[in-house]
């Protein structure tokens, strides 16, 4: 009896300090959702004054939307384009900036830099870049003597522009957890290796890239959500264009809700968002997990 | 027991977090609400955008200081709040949360959409008991067409601008153009274009980013008609002269190739011109100062060339004013739009912003003869209003513009035909326009 | 083969010499302690031997053949580490094997080594395990079986029982001194406790930053100290000292300005000349009633704390201005404040010289 008592003081305790926290994410987040699902069943346009309840129309619509499929492909390829890449250069880039024996603060902070400006600010310097005729890369195309490329006005170049610019602004960021990751695998490991006379690329394989796998798993899933949540530029670079060539979904979530005003359809692709970026995260966890060590 | 103390402590500081919180929301809203009925002084709050360059907060906040001091038991509050954008969700935002603003000014082309949430009160008892429609009929048609529906007024044109044909006279004399003859013609215009085009400089550069649609409603409107009803609830996207426009537009860089092929850059094109990259531009009259600053070589501005005849969209943002607010208080607002749009105003207003004045009588200011004296461009902007129409605006207008400009994008950069492209999104714009013409 | 030889070998961290010119030569097969307080040197050492620090100045030879270039994996050594280094995410079973595999010894052979490496360690029933599920025992047995499997004839280790608890520390003393004398490979062993270096080494060296204090088998050291740190650090508890005069006509020494004691002749010494006395505490010894002694090799002192251990017990006292520790068999009730006579044999006294420490009767080094 005394027992449970102390228990259940121990509990509340334990509630009553998690009470604050609990509140803002039962308020700021999952009431929210819990209102987004409910509004997907909704007609909530323009050309309804009051929403009312219609099944799952927004979803059927929504699979017959063109541009939906669209944004989704072009997002699956902008993650695809960007995770593997950005996560494999910030771990070349935290080897070498872990390495460098001359400065290594200034290679750091070299990396690092563009992950300190505001995406906005990277948008403006990139529009600068692709600029046809003037900007800076077709000044290097010039000097290579290939002709000029309009990057973000051409279908086929914007995705790979866009793609380019988010690696480079993403890489440095993933690098900071890989340093700290490096910094925590013991030095007595690589010593212990270099007694056996294990080449580098062994080192690597069996020792140092098993040990970031935390690291890697960590970031990647970042990565894969910011592929999904980055779309700052496209409000600057291309708006989604030209004709949603590099529009992703959350950009046409946030035209759908407050240029459409279709409120009941932006509900409604903010749950298949939700529930992709769920899916990832599930996989990741409960997939890979088990083949990952933990210190 | 003094665990227990302790975690009753946990538990006030974190309510008190909440309710720091919460009180706080709370102060704010009701002071906005009671601004009316505290000692008789009634308070406006005024949402505004800024779409262009230059320090155009202080001017509004300039202009609103004055109309205090003219007005001492109204205080008027400017809000400033972002683009054109992000003005529209926010005042949706206080709009559906029952605080909307008492004046805002939005795109003039958010008519049918705010109609549409019923948000937006008509005008014409405050026009009738002030003055009647002489106040009215002031303002250039082309920039009120976007203001009425039905025989109603719903909104003041405030910062207006129309596109405009800019071009480089220093590149016409070098290669024996006469700078005074801008292209009148779509013909000439591409004769013109293709003589002033040499390595590193294009002939001409119409923009086809962000507002597309409003650069091929200008062709629309040249090759005879506009591209939607008066009332917003059909378009016509897929007529044979709109075909033929957007043919044009193509045929400038595929056929012609005097204009860089691919979507060019809405913000990039004046640069080009600038910089002498391209000798012609279609752009909009917001950047006449810009243009005016920056240019180091002699430029014109002309109307744009006429196929069947001169036209060109106008452009710009709108006084309005919304449902929900006590009358007293749309008293008020209605004087201060009055205020903001007197011909001197509009006068001053059109000097210090490059906008056109929205009103006949602001060109017989004083300060407005002296501008277009000094600048004989800003009249020509004028003069074309005679030809200006209302920017594409329909019901479901987000929507509807955001489809026309991804299907021009996708012609323009050659991914579709031009027929067949417009036929498909008539038939896509019918379904979205489908539910206001029951 | 197995032999390895320093000459003259210096590190130095800029400017900084943290060592100094060791010189030595292990011998094939032999148990090496080096030994010091940290910060003396031996770690630095014993890396510079394994190629893990680059050696600043001097030669070092293995097997004759000089190695200061040799690459750590080509110096025929293992080495086991202070915190073991094994690899977390690896099986006890792929850490053993990992040099094995790295070399790409063939697989029935890797097989047979680690079926007796784990048999000789008892860890048979561990290899799938991973280290996180190890005691601290058991992960010292894998690090042990790693640097067997490897059959190198030369181990090193660095402080490898640091990390256990005293109980398991004796155990596995005895363990890896058996280890290396089965297999037969030449052992350096760094460690900072002087009981290690005592009971495990057949000859050790005692450091201090940076430099060499002696080399010799424990019991000589132990014995004959070469110098006063060095006799302060061997020992617990450690040697007994106090400073005293050498009087050269008497023979003897004069104490504390009190006592004089008849010595064995030390040539050379001037008259007059400060020096230090040492007595190791069991070589303090209650002087009984009836066993007659030289009175000069007895010393009147007042007992000022008495710890009784059980089957020995300490008994303090000051001499001069310092305070000495005897140890005695048995146990001994002695009170506070008794008086009462202690003798010692004076051949096993030491006499250090007050300025530099030297112990004066011992002559090498």
């Amino acid at each position: 009896m005394g027992e449970l008592r102390a228990k259940w003081k121990v509990n509340m305790y334990a509630w009553l300090l998690l009470l604050p926290s609990l509140i803002f994410l039962l308020l700021f987040t999952f009431y929210p959702v819990i209102q987004t699902f409910i509004l997907s069943f909704h007609q909530a346009d323009l050309g309804s004054p009051e929403p009312f309840f219609n099944g799952i129309d927004n979803y059927k619509q929504m699979v017959e939307d063109e541009v939906f499929w669209k944004v989704l492909t072009n997002n699956i390829w902008f993650a695809i384009g960007t995770v593997p890449t950005s996560v494999a250069l910030a771990l070349a880039m935290a080897l070498f900036a872990n390495k460098a024996i001359r400065g290594k603060s200034f290679i750091r902070t070299a990396y690092f830099y563009p992950t300190v400006v505001p995406m906005i600010a990277v948008a403006n310097i990139w529009l600068f870049i692709y600029t046809p005729e003037y900007g800076a890369l077709s000044h290097v195309m010039e000097w290579f003597g290939k002709g000029d490329m309009n990057w973000l006005g051409d279908q086929k170049n914007v995705m790979w522009a866009m793609i380019f610019m988010v690696i480079w602004k993403e890489a440095g960021y993933f690098m900071i957890f890989y340093l700290a990751g490096l910094q925590n695998i013991s030095q007595e490991l690589y010593e212990s290796a270099s007694m056996e006379g294990a080449s580098s690329w062994t080192v690597f394989r069996r020792i140092t890239f098993p040990l970031l796998m935390p690291t890697t798993m960590f970031v990647s899933i970042i990565a894969f959500t910011n592929s999904f949540k980055l779309v700052d530029h496209l409000v600057i670079m291309t708006k989604g264009g030209p004709d949603n060539a590099s529009n992703l979904l959350l950009y046409y979530i946030y035209e759908t809700a407050f240029s459409f005003w279709d409120q009941g359809m932006a509900s409604a692709l903010t749950i298949v968002m939700v529930v992709l970026l769920l899916l990832v995260a599930a996989f990741q966890f409960f997939g890979m997990d088990k083949k990952i060590h933990y210190n | 027991m003094r665990k227990v103390v302790k975690s009753l402590f946990a538990v006030v500081m974190s309510m008190s977090l909440i309710t720091g919180c919460s009180s706080g929301n709370s102060s704010s809203t009701t002071n906005a609400a009671q601004g009316a009925n505290s000692s008789g002084k009634t308070e406006l709050s005024f949402y505004y955008p800024v779409a262009v360059g230059g320090p155009l907060t202080k001017i509004v906040d300039g202009m609103a200081e004055e109309f205090n001091k003219e007005n001492p038991d109204i205080t008027v509050k400017p809000v400033y709040t972002g683009s054109y954008q992000d003005t529209t969700t926010k005042v949706q935002a206080a709009v559906q949360g029952k605080t909307p603003p008492d004046v805002a000014v939005m795109l003039s082309t958010e008519l049918h959409t705010m109609m549409d949430m019923d948000a937006i009160l008509p005008l014409d008892d405050f026009i009738a008991k002030d003055g009647g429609s002489e106040y009215v009929n002031d303002f250039f048609p082309g920039f009120l067409a976007n203001s009425q529906v039905d025989g109603k007024t719903y909104s003041i044109p405030f910062q207006r601008s129309t596109i405009v044909l800019y071009y480089n006279k220093d590149a016409f004399k070098e290669v024996g153009l006469d700078p005074e003859k801008p292209p009148t013609s779509w013909d000439e215009l591409v004769q013109y274009a293709a003589k002033l085009k040499k390595d590193g400089r294009y002939g001409v550069e119409i923009p086809s980013s962000s507002f597309t649609y409003w650069m091929f409603q200008a062709l629309a409107l040249q090759n005879g008609k506009n591209l939607m009803s008066e009332d917003g609830k059909k378009v016509f996207f897929d007529t044979p002269e709109n075909v033929e426009a957007l043919q044009f537009w193509v045929d400038l860089s595929k056929k012609h190739q005097v204009m860089p092929e691919g979507v060019n850059e809405w913000a990039t094109v004046p640069s080009d011109f600038l910089e002498g990259k391209t000798a012609m531009m279609f752009h909009t009259t917001g950047n006449l100062t810009n243009v005016k600053k920056s240019a180091k070589f002699d430029f014109g501005v002309a109307f744009l060339p006429a196929k069947k005849n001169y036209g060109s969209p106008t452009g710009g943002g709108n006084f309005y004013m919304f449902k929900g607010t006590d009358a007293k208080k749309q008293e008020a607002a209605w004087k201060f739009i009055r205020f903001m749009t007197e011909p001197k105003r509009a006068a001053q207003w059109s000097v210090d912003t490059g906008y056109v004045a929205t009103r006949k009588s602001a060109y017989a200011e004083e300060s407005m003869k002296q501008y277009v004296k000094d600048f004989p461009a800003a009249a020509v902007a004028r003069d074309q209003l005679e030809y200006g129409h209302a920017e594409l605006s329909t019901h479901n207008n987000g929507k509807v513009t955001k489809l026309l400009n991804d299907t021009l994008q996708s012609v323009i950069t050659g991914q579709s035909e031009p027929a067949e492209a417009l036929k498909k999104a008539q038939e896509e714009a019918d379904k979205m326009l489908a539910p206001f013409n029951k | 083969m197995a032999e390895v030889e320093l000459r003259r070998i210096s590190k130095m961290y800029g400017s900084q010499k943290v060592v100094n010119e060791v010189s030595t030569r292990i011998l094939p097969g032999e148990f090496f302690v080096l030994v010091g307080p940290s910060g003396c040197g031996k770690s630095t050492t014993l890396r510079m031997i394994a190629g893990l620090e680059e050696i600043s100045t001097g030669e070092l030879l293995i097997g004759g053949k000089p190695m200061n270039q040799v690459p750590p994996s080509g110096r025929n050594i293992s080495m086991v580490f202070q915190n073991y280094a094994l690899y977390p995410h690896l099986t006890v079973k792929d850490n053993i094997l990992f040099g094995l595999q790295v070399r790409k010894v063939d697989k029935a052979e890797q097989g047979k080594r680690l079926e007796r490496v784990a048999e000789m360690l008892g860890i048979a029933h561990l290899l799938q395990r991973k280290p996180k599920e190890l005691s601290g025992g058991q992960r010292q047995r894998v690090a042990l079986g790693r640097a067997i499997v490897s059959q190198h004839p030369i181990c090193l280790m660095d402080e490898p029982l640091s990390n256990l608890d005293a109980k398991l520390r004796g155990h596995m003393r005895t363990e890896i001194r058996r280890l290396q004398q089965e297999l037969g490979i030449t052992m350096i062993y760094v460690t900072h406790d002087q009981v290690e270096a005592m009971t495990m080494a057949d000859r050790m060296m005692v450091l201090r930053d940076g430099e060499v204090q002696q080399v010799g088998k424990p019991l000589d050291v132990y014995n004959h100290p070469a110098n006063l740190f060095v006799a302060e650090f061997t020992g617990a508890p450690p040697m007994n000292t106090v400073p005293a005069i050498w009087l050269a006509d008497q023979a003897g020494i004069e104490l504390a300005g009190q006592r004089f004691l008849p010595l064995p002749m030390f040539h050379g010494i001037k008259d007059q000349t400060p020096v230090v006395l040492g007595l190791r505490p069991e070589s303090l010894q209650p002087a009984l009633e009836g066993q007659s002694m030289d009175a000069s090799c007895q010393l009147p002192v007042t007992v000022q704390g008495v710890e009784i251990l059980g089957s020995e017990t300490i008994v303090e006292f000051t001499v001069g201005d310092k305070l000495w520790k005897a140890k005695w068999n048995g146990q001994w009730h002695c009170k506070r404040g008794e008086t009462m006579h202690v003798r010692f044999d004076p051949a096993q006294l030491n006499v250090f010289d007050g300025e530099t420490g030297k112990n004066l009767a011992v002559t090498t080094n």
